[in-house]
């Protein structure tokens, strides 16, 4: 909560300097090649961006949202700044907290039962990485398409935002079924759930050390 | 995170309306041991809890409770629908009208507002286990109570359907306290709390 919280403080900040800058989709999709530049991402550890997330197509924002047809970007459903969260909610700062993942061995376990924090553990570091950044994306997906499903609750004609919402969709379905193709189901609906054990409850949760 | 399914876990399709009847029902919501307790419950001990799959029944049980907090304000619902004052009058729903008319609110069957009192969060992995264990129970007792009281078929399926699920939880419960218990030390499992004392063997 506290990153959503920054998220949101500091994306008002951005709004002020910003009023003027209604491309938000080239400014997305700038943050996004940004960031994928500067954190190194590492195509064969997971994100293929062609196939996966496709951010030049999918982020097209010229065909997305015509701010002056209905979206009042100020008051109702302000996408860019929602958008930024990538460059405040910085997940990998959490990530470096893998100190104290071993549950087994903090726990002083007596028994010598697995504790099942398994997929957790057999995880390489580029894969948590990749994990990471493919969280964040369903996190900004996701955040995205709230904000429109809360818009379109009061605008349920409004074209723009009906065809923006399934193109952000189809992103987040994409996004879904890397993540957990590669890290874990997300909940107990998934696809990925029905391997040959339950992994629905192997570490780590959310709250703990290592999530992602 | 949480996203919701415009659906109920199991369908609640109540014909007649009985307003005194509601204001005992109410109890599984807002009561010592409704199912508002039962999803804050689970749901808040997931954190100090020390075990990876406890905490997966802590995260699907609390889930279900959820829904089961959307079953009982729908049959409170059906059963306040389409009255008049005139049906209110002389029943034991007259003194939740006042306040509530036939909005859902959380209360006891007492009339005791929804308190967090009822349910308890230790931060003891056996303790909280142990906690839910008698809260299944109990939930289970009231819907005995409930079910000796109505003969509205309508009404007695899906409370006798909530019932069983208290049944169901107990199990899954009995089993995380055994899964606790074998890691903990046999000769001493109340020696330490793992939660707290962390790294001590």
């Amino acid at each position: 909560m506290d990153n959503m919280q920054n998220m949101q403080n500091s994306n008002r900040r951005t709004q002020i300097n910003d009023l003027s800058d209604l491309d938000m989709g080239n400014r997305i999709d700038m943050n996004m090649r940004r960031n994928n530049t500067q954190r190194g991402m590492d195509m064969q550890n997971g994100m293929d961006m062609q196939n996966g997330m496709d951010m030049q197509n999918g982020m097209d924002m010229q065909n997305g949202m015509d701010m002056q047809n209905g979206m009042d970007m100020q008051n109702g459903m302000d996408m860019r700044n929602n958008m930024d969260m990538r460059n405040n909610m910085d997940m990998r700062n959490n990530m470096d907290m893998r100190g104290g993942t071993d549950m087994r061995g903090s726990m002083g376990m007596r028994g010598g039962r697995n504790l099942r924090g398994g997929m957790d553990m057999n995880m390489t570091a580029a894969n948590r990485e990749a994990c990471a950044r493919l969280l964040h994306t369903i996190q900004m997906y996701s955040f995205v398409l709230l904000e429109t499903n809360l818009y379109l609750d009061s605008h349920p004609n409004d074209q723009t935002a009906l065809e923006y919402f399934r193109k952000y969709s189809q992103l987040l379905k994409q996004a879904r079924e890397e993540y957990e193709s590669q890290c874990g189901p997300l909940s107990p609906n998934s696809n990925f759930i029905a391997t040959d054990t339950w992994r629905w409850v192997d570490g780590p949760w959310p709250w703990q050390p290592g999530a992602n | 995170m949480w996203l919701y399914e415009k659906r109920l876990q199991y369908p609640v399709k109540i014909k007649n309306p009985n307003p005194a009847l509601a204001s005992l029902i109410i109890s599984q919501l807002g009561g010592p041991h409704g199912e508002l307790g039962a999803a804050t419950r689970y749901l808040s001990q997931r954190y100090s809890m020390p075990f990876n799959d406890v905490i997966g029944i802590l995260t699907d049980v609390g889930t279900e409770e959820l829904a089961h907090v959307e079953m009982i304000s729908t049959i409170i619902h059906q059963l306040t629908r389409n009255i008049n004052v005139e049906d209110i009058k002389d029943t034991n729903f007259a003194p939740y009208f006042i306040d509530h008319t036939t909005g859902i609110y959380p209360i006891a069957a007492s009339g005791v507002p929804f308190s967090a009192e009822t349910l308890a969060s230790t931060g003891d992995a056996l303790a909280d286990i142990h906690e839910d264990l008698a809260a299944e129970q109990k939930a289970r007792l009231s819907y005995d109570n409930i079910l000796r009281m109505i003969d509205d078929p309508d009404v007695c399926d899906p409370i006798r359907f909530l019932r069983e699920r208290e049944v169901v939880h107990y199990q899954r419960f009995a089993e995380a306290l055994r899964n606790i218990q074998e890691r903990l030390d046999h000769r001493n499992f109340y020696g330490y709390n793992p939660e707290f004392d962390r790294g001590r063997t």
